[in-house]
Formats: C-alpha cells, sequence, structure tokens
C-alpha cells in the first residue's frame, strides 16, 4: 500500500477545508472605487442672437457666468403654458439663472395677449432683469440651429456656456431633482 | 404597425417626391460614404457593411446589378421613387409567390411595387403566424413571414429621409413668401414645417367656411389643403422610423446611442451638432439627385470623419472577404498535396501547395485578427466564430506535425481541414452580418480569452488528432505507406492524443470555473458541457485502452478517427438541441449534415479497420 | 506483490491489498467508460423533453435508472465504482517515479475533482433572494423545493415539503392549529381554469370561480406553479373550501377566535446571517437594441452579528462572496413599478475542490506530455 500516496491525499484534501473555512470566514470584499462623472462631455453653445420684445438685442454668449435655460415654447402648445409660469418663478427666485423664453409664435401679438393674461404676480416677476421673453421669426434657432420641433424643450446651459442638459417637455422646475442639476452647472 | 403600411409607403414615396430627372453619373465617387458609420445591431459599422447585409437579406446577394451595395442604399434613401421600381426581394417559395399573386420569371426577384397589394392581401394571416412559436411553422409560413419583416425593414429605409427630400408640390406664392424661400429652390418636410402651424390654422379656418369638400375650394385653398395634407402624410409614415442611426446623440454620449433623422425630430433629441450633420446629409442628398460629384464628395466626405479609425479596416475585410479567399487557398493546396503524393512526386508540386497554405493561413489569421481589432474583444464569441477559429489552428497544429514527419501527410491533413472546415464556416454565414455583438453573460474577456479559446483549441487538435489516424488507416489498408512511417505515425498520433486530451480536460474544467464564478454552479449538466465532458471521456477511454492493453493499436487509430463524429455532436450537435444556455436552436441543415457525416465515417473507419485486420490475419497465417 | 505478509500483524492488510488491487485493475475504467458515455449522451438527448432539472435528477443524480424497459446504472453509481478503481490505483498501485509523476499527478487531481464533487452534492445549497430597489431582504427561496406553509402572524406552524403532499393528504388541529386541513387536490404544475357551475357548492371567491387543474410538468422547473385545493374543518364542523398556489396575491386566510391562519405555497425559505438592500439596479443596453449588455445591482450589506455593514456592487461575472455564501447576479424584473434585483445565493463548502483539482490535473498532464516527448527526443538522438 502506498502510505505516501494516502497521506499527500488526505493532505490535500484537509488543506482544501482549511482554505474554505478561511475564505468562509473572510471579511468584507475590499471596496470598489467610486467612478467619476465627467464634465468635460459637454458641448459648447453655438454663437446667436436673441431679440426681446422689448427690443434689446443680446448675444447668447452675453450670459456666461450664470446659468441659462434657453426655453423654447409657443402660446398655442398646452404644455408650455402650464410650465411658463413655473419657470417664472424659477428664475424670480435667483439671481444667479437667466430665463431666456424663444416664442415660436407666428407674430407678437398672440405673445403679449398671452403675457398679458397671466396672473398679476407673474407679470411682477417678469419684470426681473433676468427674464428674456423673445420670439424666434421664422424658427430660425429653434429649428435651424437647435433641431427643435417638439415643445416644450428647455436647455440647461452652465456659467461656461457649454449644453450641459435638455430637457423635453414639461417638469418639476421647482424639485429637488432640478435643484440637484442646477447645482452642477 | 398599421395595415395600411405598404400601400401607404408606397403612395407616399410616389406621390410625394419629386424624382430624379438624371441618370446617375459615373462621376459619383462612393468610396468616402461607404465609410460613414452607421449604428445597427449594437455596434457602430461602415454604410458598407450594413449595405451589403441589407442587399444579402433582400435578395440573397452583395450586389445589384453590377453595382456596389452602397450604390443601391444611396439610391433607396435618396431617390425612393426609382428604388423602389428595382427587383430586389427574392422570393425562392413557390407558395408564397403564387400567394402574393406575382408572375413566374427566371430569377426570382420582384420589386416592392410588385409586392404591396400581396403583402396587404396577407397581413392577417402573418398577423396570426407571429404570435405562434417559431418551431411550428412550415417552410412556407416562414418565408411569407420573413418576406413581410424584410419589406418592413424595407420600408424604414425608404423613408429615413423623407424629412430632407425634395416634394413633389406646388407652393402657392403667398406661402413661398412666408417660408422666405429662394425660387427654385425645393420644398422639403423640413421646410415646410415652418409653417405647419399657420397652414394648420388656414385649413381649419377654411374648413370652418366652405366645409371639407375640396371641389368648393379656391386653387389657393386647394394647394394649402394639399400641402397640409402632404405634411402630414410624412409624418405618419415616418412613426417609429428608427433604423438608419447615422446621427450621434449629443445629449447622451454615455450609452452610445446613435439616432436616425426621423427619431431625432419626433423625440426631441436634436442639437445644434446633430443639426449640422442633417444638414450634410440634406447636402449629400441634393448632390445624389442633382447629380453633382463635387458637393457629394465633400459631404460624405465630411460625414465620413465621425467614422473611429477601424471602419477603413472593415471596409478593407468586405472587400477581401479573407475567410472565402483562404477557403481557396486551402483547397487549392490540399489538390496539389494529394496529386504530389498519388502522382509519387515531390518538387513543385509540393512547392505550390505550401505556397497556397501560407496564403491561406495568413489571410485566415487575418481575418481572425480584424475581427478581434473591429470587435474589439477576442475572437470567439458564437458558433460561427468558433469555427472559423478552428479553420485556423486545425491546419496550423497539421503544419507543426508535417515538420515533424516531413512526409507531406501533414500538409495532405492541413489542406483537408482548412477546406472541410471553411465549408462548414460558409454555410453558416449567410445569415448577414456574422460580427455580432454578445449578451450579457458573455460580456467577459478573461473567460472568452481562458475557456473558450482553450476549449476550440482542444476541438481543432481533437480534428488534427482525427485527420491523422485517418491517415494511418488509409495508409495501412492500401498498403500504401510503409511500415517505418506508420510507426512513426503512429507514435506522433499518442503525442497529439495526449495533447488533445490537455486541451480538451483543460477547457472542460475552464468552463466549469466559468460557471461557477457565474452562475454559482461549477458543473450543471448543460448539453454543452455533457459535450465537452464526452469529448474528455472518449479520448481517455482510448488512450487508457491501448496504455492497459485492452485495446489492440488497430482498435485505438480507428478509436481516435472516429473523434472528428465525437467532436461534431459536442461542437455543433448540441446546439441543435436547443436546450440550455448555449442553444442556438434547431437548424435542419445541420442536423441532417452531421448524421450523414456520423454515418460516413462509421462506414469509412469501419471498411478500413476491417480491410486492415484481414490484412494481419493474412500476414499471420502467412 | 509486496511481502506485507512477513509480519504478522500487518497479515490483516494481505486480503485488503489483494482486494484493493483487484479494484485498482484499469480494466474496471475500460469497461465503465462505456456506459458513463451511454449515460451522458442519454441524458443530454432526454433534456429537450423533461427540461435539465429533472434530467439531472432522473439520469445524473441517480443510483438506477430505467431506460425505456431496460435498467441502467445511475451516475452516481457509475461516479462511485470510478472513485473506488481510482482511488485503488492511487493507493495500491501507483509508484512515485519521475517518469509516471504526470500520470500520478493526473490521477491524484482528478480524485480530488470527484471529492469535490461529493462534497458540492452534500452541502450545497442554492436559493434566489428577491429585492426590490429601495428594500432589502434576508430569506433566500429555495429554487425547487416548495412548501404548503400555514402561518399565524409570523410564526410557522405547518410546513410540508410538496413531496409529500398529494390528494387526501391530512393536517391534523394541533393546539396552535384550531382546525382540520385536507387536500382534496394538488398539483404539481396547476392549470387555472374557470369552475363550472356544478362544482361551486362550499366555495367563496374566488376559488368559486377559478378551479386549479393538474397539467404537465414543464421542463423549466422554476415555472411550475405547485397548488392545492383543500377543505378546513372548523371545530363547529363548518367545511370551507379554499385554494391557493405559488404566488398567488391573495392567499386564503381562515379566522379563528380572533387569530388569522394564512395558508400559502410558497418555496422554501431560509434566513441568511445578514441582510441585503438593493439601492439601485442597472441594466445597460447595446445601443440602439433590446439586447443587455450588462446587469448589475449596486447592494449594501448589513451584519448584524458581526456589526459590520458594507456596500458593494454584484454584476454578471462577478459575484459577492461574503461568509461562505456566494451570491451572483442572476435576473431582474423591470415590468412593475420598481425594479427587482434576482440574486442567486449558493452555500457550498466544496467550492474550491475544483480549482484546486484543475491545477493539479493540467500540471499532471503537462508533465507527462514533456517527459513523452523528451523520451521521443533521446530516443531518436539515440537512433543518429
Amino acid at each position: 500500500m502506498k502510505q505516501l500516496n494516502l497521506i499527500v491525499l488526505a493532505l490535500a484534501i484537509v488543506a482544501g477545508f482549511l482554505l474554505t473555512i478561511w475564505l468562509d470566514d473572510s471579511g468584507p470584499p475590499a471596496q470598489q472605487a467610486a467612478q467619476q462623472s465627467t464634465q468635460d462631455n459637454r458641448a459648447p453653445l453655438p454663437v446667436f442672437d436673441i431679440t426681446a420684445l422689448d427690443g434689446n438685442t443680446y448675444k447668447i454668449s452675453d450670459f456666461k457666468g450664470k446659468i441659462v435655460l434657453l426655453n423654447f415654447w409657443a402660446s398655442w402648445c398646452a404644455p408650455c403654458v402650464v410650465e411658463f409660469p413655473k419657470l417664472v418663478e424659477l428664475a424670480a427666485s435667483r439671481d444667479d439663472l437667466i430665463l431666456i423664453a424663444l416664442s415660436n409664435d407666428i407674430d407678437k401679438d398672440k405673445i403679449e395677449n398671452f403675457l398679458a393674461k397671466q396672473p398679476d404676480a407673474i407679470k411682477e416677476k417678469l419684470k426681473s432683469s433676468n427674464i428674456i421673453i423673445s420670439r424666434d421669426e421664422g424658427k430660425k434657432i429653434t429649428e435651424d440651429l437647435f433641431q427643435t420641433y417638439k415643445l416644450p424643450e428647455t436647455i440647461l446651459i452652465d456659467r461656461k456656456g457649454r449644453m450641459a442638459e435638455k430637457i423635453v417637455g414639461d417638469t418639476d422646475w421647482t424639485g429637488e431633482e432640478l435643484k440637484a442639476k442646477l447645482s452642477k452647472l | 404597425m398599421t395595415i395600411r403600411l405598404f400601400l401607404h409607403s408606397l403612395f407616399l414615396v410616389l406621390f410625394c417626391f419629386a424624382g430624379t430627372a438624371f441618370a446617375k453619373s459615373e462621376d459619383i465617387d462612393l468610396s468616402a460614404f461607404a465609410q460613414i458609420p452607421i449604428l445597427h445591431d449594437g455596434r457602430i459599422k461602415p454604410l458598407d457593411t450594413f449595405a451589403r447585409n441589407e442587399l444579402i437579406r433582400f435578395s440573397g446577394k452583395s450586389t445589384f446589378e453590377g453595382q456596389s451595395a452602397v450604390n443601391w442604399l444611396a439610391e433607396t434613401i435618396f431617390d425612393p421613387v426609382a428604388s423602389v421600381r428595382q427587383n430586389i426581394f427574392k422570393i425562392e417559395n413557390g407558395n408564397v409567390r403564387h400567394l402574393l399573386g406575382l408572375e413566374e420569371r427566371k430569377k426570382p426577384l420582384y420589386a416592392f411595387t410588385e409586392l404591396t397589394t400581396g403583402l396587404e392581401k396577407t397581413f392577417p394571416t402573418v398577423e396570426q403566424l407571429m404570435g405562434k412559436d417559431a418551431k411550428t411553422l412550415s417552410g412556407e409560413q416562414k418565408a411569407l413571414l420573413t418576406l413581410h419583416e424584410n419589406a418592413l425593414e424595407y420600408t424604414q429605409l425608404l423613408r429615413s429621409f423623407s424629412l430632407l427630400l425634395p416634394l413633389n408640390v406646388s407652393i402657392p406664392s403667398e406661402w413661398q413668401e412666408k417660408l422666405d424661400m429662394t425660387a427654385g429652390e425645393p420644398a422639403t418636410y423640413l421646410s415646410l414645417k415652418k409653417i405647419d402651424t399657420q397652414l394648420e390654422q388656414q385649413i381649419l379656418a377654411i374648413i370652418k367656411k366652405k366645409g371639407e369638400n375640396p371641389t368648393r375650394y379656391t386653387p389657393f385653398e386647394q394647394q394649402t389643403a394639399v400641402l397640409g395634407w402632404q405634411i402630414k402624410t410624412i409624418e405618419q409614415a415616418a412613426q417609429n422610423n428608427t433604423l438608419f442611426r447615422v446621427i450621434p446623440n449629443d445629449w447622451d454620449k454615455k450609452s452610445g446611442e446613435w439616432i436616425a433623422p426621423w427619431d431625432m425630430i419626433s423625440s426631441g433629441k436634436g442639437s445644434p451638432r446633430s443639426a449640422e450633420y442633417l444638414k450634410l446629409w440634406q447636402d449629400l442628398a441634393m448632390a445624389w439627385q442633382l447629380n453633382k460629384p463635387q458637393e457629394w464628395s465633400s459631404a460624405s466626405l465630411e460625414l465620413s470623419y465621425l467614422a473611429p479609425g477601424t471602419l477603413s479596416l472593415e471596409l478593407l475585410y468586405n472587400q477581401i472577404g479573407p475567410f472565402q479567399s483562404a477557403l481557396i487557398f486551402f483547397a487549392v493546396s490540399f489538390l496539389f498535396t494529394l496529386l504530389a503524393l498519388s502522382l509519387g512526386r515531390s518538387g513543385w508540386l509540393i512547392k505550390f501547395s505550401a505556397i497556397s497554405m501560407l496564403v491561406a493561413i495568413v489571410l485566415q489569421g487575418g481575418g481572425l485578427a480584424a475581427r478581434i481589432i473591429l470587435l474589439d474583444r477576442p475572437p470567439v464569441g458564437t458558433l460561427y466564430e468558433s469555427i472559423l477559429f478552428v479553420g485556423l489552428v486545425a491546419p496550423l497544429f497539421a503544419i507543426l506535425f508535417e515538420r515533424k514527419l516531413k512526409n507531406h501527410i501533414g500538409l495532405l491533413c492541413a489542406g483537408l481541414m482548412g477546406t472541410g472546415i471553411g465549408l462548414l464556416g460558409l454555410s453558416m454565414a449567410d445569415e448577414g452580418d456574422t460580427m455580432k455583438v454578445l449578451t450579457a453573460v458573455l460580456n467577459t474577456r478573461f473567460w472568452l480569452t481562458t475557456h473558450v479559446l482553450c476549449i476550440t483549441i482542444g476541438y481543432g487538435w481533437c480534428l488534427v488528432t482525427s485527420v491523422l489516424a485517418h491517415m494511418i488507416l488509409i495508409g495501412e489498408a492500401t498498403g500504401k505507406t510503409d511500415n517505418e512511417t506508420l510507426k512513426s505515425m503512429r507514435h506522433s498520433l499518442g503525442t497529439l492524443a495526449l495533447t488533445a486530451l490537455l486541451f480538451t480536460a483543460t477547457g472542460t474544467i475552464l468552463g466549469g470555473v466559468w460557471a461557477d464564478q457565474s452562475w454559482g454552479r461549477f458543473w450543471g449538466w448543460d448539453p454543452k458541457e455533457n459535450g465537452a465532458l464526452l469529448i474528455t471521456l472518449w479520448l481517455i477511454w482510448i488512450i487508457h485502452g491501448k496504455v492497459a492493453g485492452q485495446i489492440s493499436p488497430l482498435v485505438q487509430t480507428a478509436g481516435l478517427a472516429f473523434v472528428s463524429v465525437i467532436v461534431g455532436i459536442a461542437w455543433i450537435g448540441v446546439n441543435l438541441l436547443g436546450v440550455g444556455l448555449h442553444s442556438y436552436g434547431f437548424i435542419e441543415g445541420l442536423f441532417w449534415g452531421l448524421g450523414a457525416f456520423a454515418l460516413f465515417e462509421l462506414m469509412l473507419i469501419g471498411a478500413l479497420s476491417f480491410r486492415i485486420s484481414q490484412k494481419e490475419a493474412s500476414h499471420e497465417t502467412a | 506483490m509486496e511481502n506485507w505478509g512477513k509480519q504478522s500483524p500487518m497479515s490483516l492488510f494481505i486480503p485488503l491489498t489483494r482486494f484493493g488491487n483487484r479494484l485498482a485493475r484499469p480494466d474496471i475504467l475500460f469497461w465503465l467508460l462505456p456506459f458513463m458515455m451511454a449515460l451522458l449522451i442519454v441524458g443530454t438527448i432526454a433534456q429537450k423533453t423533461i427540461g435539465l432539472y429533472a434530467a439531472q435528477e432522473k439520469f445524473f443524480g441517480s443510483w438506477l435508472v430505467m431506460i425505456g424497459p431496460v435498467p441502467f446504472p445511475g451516475g452516481l453509481t457509475l461516479m462511485g465504482i470510478f472513485l473506488i478503481n481510482l482511488l485503488c490505483k492511487f493507493i495500491f498501485k501507483s509508484d512515485w517515479s519521475w517518469a509516471k509523476l504526470g500520470t500520478i499527478l493526473s490521477h491524484f487531481g482528478v480524485i480530488v475533482l470527484v471529492f469535490g464533487g461529493v462534497m458540492t452534492a452534500v452541502t450545497s445549497k442554492e436559493g434566489f433572494l428577491i429585492i426590490p430597489q429601495g428594500e432589502s431582504n434576508s430569506y433566500v427561496e429555495d429554487y425547487h423545493e416548495r412548501n404548503l406553509v400555514v402561518r399565524e402572524a409570523d410564526k410557522v406552524l405547518v410546513a410540508v415539503p410538496h413531496e409529500q403532499l398529494k390528494d387526501g393528504y391530512k393536517i391534523a388541529a394541533t393546539n396552535d392549529l384550531p382546525f382540520d386541513l385536507t387536500v382534496d387536490k394538488y398539483c404539481f404544475n396547476c392549470a387555472i381554469s374557470r369552475r363550472p357551475e356544478n362544482l361551486q357548492d362550499g366555495w367563496e371567491r374566488p376559488g368559486k370561480f377559478m378551479m386549479l387543474n393538474k397539467a404537465e410538468a414543464d421542463p423549466q422547473d422554476e415555472k411550475n406553479m405547485t397548488g392545492v385545493e383543500f377543505s378546513v374543518f372548523e371545530k363547529d364542523g363548518t367545511k370551507l373550501k379554499r385554494l391557493t398556489f405559488d404566488g398567488f396575491p391573495k392567499p386564503p386566510v381562515i379566522s379563528v377566535d380572533g387569530k388569522d391562519y394564512k395558508i400559502t405555497i410558497e418555496r422554501a425559505k431560509r434566513p441568511i446571517p445578514f441582510s441585503v438592500s438593493l439601492e439601485e439596479f442597472t441594466r445597460t443596453l447595446h445601443p440602439g437594441t433590446e439586447m443587455a449588455s450588462a446587469f448589475s445591482s449596486k447592494i449594501v450589506v448589513e451584519d448584524k452579528e458581526r456589526n459590520v455593514s458594507f456596500p458593494a456592487t454584484i454584476e454578471m461575472n462577478e459575484p459577492l462572496r461574503y461568509r461562505g455564501l456566494t451570491l451572483y447576479q442572476s435576473s431582474f424584473d423591470l415590468s412593475g413599478e420598481k425594479p427587482y434585483t434576482i440574486l442567486t445565493v449558493v452555500e457550498n463548502k466544496g467550492r474550491i475542490f475544483p480549482y484546486l483539482a484543475s491545477i493539479i490535473i493540467a500540471l499532471g498532464l503537462i508533465i507527462h506530455l514533456i517527459i513523452r516527448i523528451r523520451n521521443t527526443a533521446k530516443r531518436e538522438n539515440a537512433a543518429k
């Protein structure tokens, strides 16, 4: 009888058991490194001009240093109408943010009628300097430049003039999730 | 899928779009166009690959009337009016042709225009078929279903750029002013979209005033109504158009998603950059329609810059077709070696064969290397890819023992295996794009490199062992090989068998280790696991039988020759069961092929062994 | 033959050694292997009709199996003979020599492998853990074991394994259980149909309109929906007819003296020594397709016994090992409001042996090959 063989076999099995027990008792695994999200993916904003209802013109680059909400809307678009006062409230509550509401309406009267119908509180807030209401003549900015064909859409632009995110449709402008998004801009 | 889809699409194409007045000139250069990237089936590929696959899917061939697949693709997306009349749909099943009311012709290729009525008619049948289990369908039913799927895919292609193509409309001057269009500039859906709301309001006013009967309208009102209707028609036809994903999604770079033009418009995924790309596509479309080679080249070049560097490699891969080419060289090498051996001559026949073999191996290896680069993963992830890989390693191993034995038997084996395995691969390659992305469980480079390659090398080595065993049997039975050579061949056979056992056993165990890491059990009696175990057990049986003296050298050789059938069962056969983690579903041709192969081997090996045992008996009595 | 017999205390070993030597002969292996291969082939083809789990039980995990009318040794019998043969060979007939080093190592490795298999068969426990996103769970459900369970509040009063259930099975009332329960109909896999009018007597909703019927077992064992129709006899003699089955959203509750007794069919549950909560489940798709490219669950493990809590990520091909349990990402459910992750939990004391064995076997085969090649080279050089 090969005693050596028997011993070797027994040793291997015992070693296996010891290894198993040792592993069973092991502590929590090493922490996996958390992954960083890159902010470098943001595309820069193209250059264009905006003419506000009151006649002033602005270059979009004028607003660097502040958060810009570029909102595409129209008075005939139902969710835009619902969203409008919420946006105005948001813009009025912060001074580090500019709201540019770019309308797709065919003529100025429709916009002015719409604004006139707003509640007084909103009308007051509309006077803030960080809210710009404008009309997109010939839909050049909305459709040709930004390829926006369904309203409303809002582009969140960071302080460095880069586009961070696009929000399609109405959203909870007063909620925590949005606040978190804005804080990253 | 709306029931009026096919007629609707045809209608749209024929009546809404202005066709080209010119035939395409020879000067349009498609080389940059072929490189433009598209996201399809989970990976970025050049339009060349996409076009070939789609054309093969519809017509069975990768060229159309002498022109390349990308040419056909450009025609389809930029000139749908012309494309719908091209005979690209191959319908081989006679019953289906009859069902669709098609005329019989020499080559069963039909145009979309010829199919639409029949497709609409058979749609209710197809709806029912879609709910059934694929295994229960007859050949004719499957053919009908496939035709409908293909036609649907085709309509997606037709409508991909319907938003940019010039429309067959006459725009009243009042609207032209509002559109800010220069005279002669063609109207497209996108440009008409600008006056969309105004048109709608105007039409509502017209209807309010005059009702819905167009005969009561003024010409201006009629034209306005037509314009509104056309915009609506095009929009409706464009629902769910997500096939032609050529524009990167700027808002979601992490997912790597690319979007189709219509999807971009309707789902709010547009951005300034995507607008630029769409403009380039518009330029491309116009250049095609108006036959402007310069504009075509610059736009297609611009778009091709989006492609990652590997795409030009893929174009090369498509053009060369390394595996089909390698097959030819393997076959040539085999024939020449066979000729040399049967004529008993050496010299230039063998030299030529060796060069052919070298070219074949370089092509096969190069093809595999290209796939590694293009797919960015180890080379074996699907059954087809395992065939390609064995088609490289088996001839290579045969060459190795050729260097040992130096009697050209190895070269012969290499040629035989390269050809045989190459043919097997060819029979499996006609399902379009063979470069697939893998499911989550296979998404692990480590195990694809270790277990899968080890097992595939094991298969290859087993095949080499089997072929050498065949050579020994044939040599001994025919008396053409002398005893000295036979003895050294038998010794090599023993070494080969052991090596085969090493790789197969290790591969099987590695498979178990992977299973333990992924699903919590080392061995689950899965058919593929059982198959690998079967090969291991067979090899152990034969090797042990010889060592322990249970079987004679003849039986050992015969047993090792039969490994080919065992490998066939384990490698291909288990997939046919349709069970377990490795199944690919039942492919009828493979089933009968495997059965025929097994039978053939049984008879061949049986006959050879019988002959040899007779010879040995007569030698003993002598 | 060794001369152990010379020493009288060792005289007992003579018959043992002779017996061992007989058992170690290679002809046993030679006749065993075809049986194993045949069983493998038949058992694999059978999976097409009866499914993986049933085929495993019938062919590979049994001692005897009937293939048609013919009795055939089962997987366990064949493995048993194989192990004995190999052990005897290793213990009685394997001289260590450099020439034979490779083969001996390989045999040694195979013994360790089979031993690992035995350990696994005996100690492994498998089950699954379903965790909705934002919640936690510390009970593992068995994949195959189903029980008929009667519970009062959280206390389990009765648990009957499904193998014991059949038509007419009786559960008698006890101190804790104030009623008798008789199983009228038991089906391992039930199909639900509408109850015909003439059989509705004595039933209340939903059993009044729903009837369980015995159906054929599904090849995929997890899909079998086990259920029972039963009668409960209360102390005052009233007979209530109810039904319940695996996954029934509203299991029947019998109220007696203000206490509620819930009757369910459920997979056998085992607690694990820590709780797992799911923070987030993500499924990544290959872009532009519906094919998944990766699954991952971000979890937090809370071990109250050891006062340890840590986060971890479990992904396809990357399990979590903790305290002898291994948790794998096995499946998920995205159809409801919240995503659910389904983790496979395996406890297996024999899990290390296949790894050990693989290394030994591979080493053995490589050494054997090297020795053989060196011998061939020596011979050829000598011949020259």
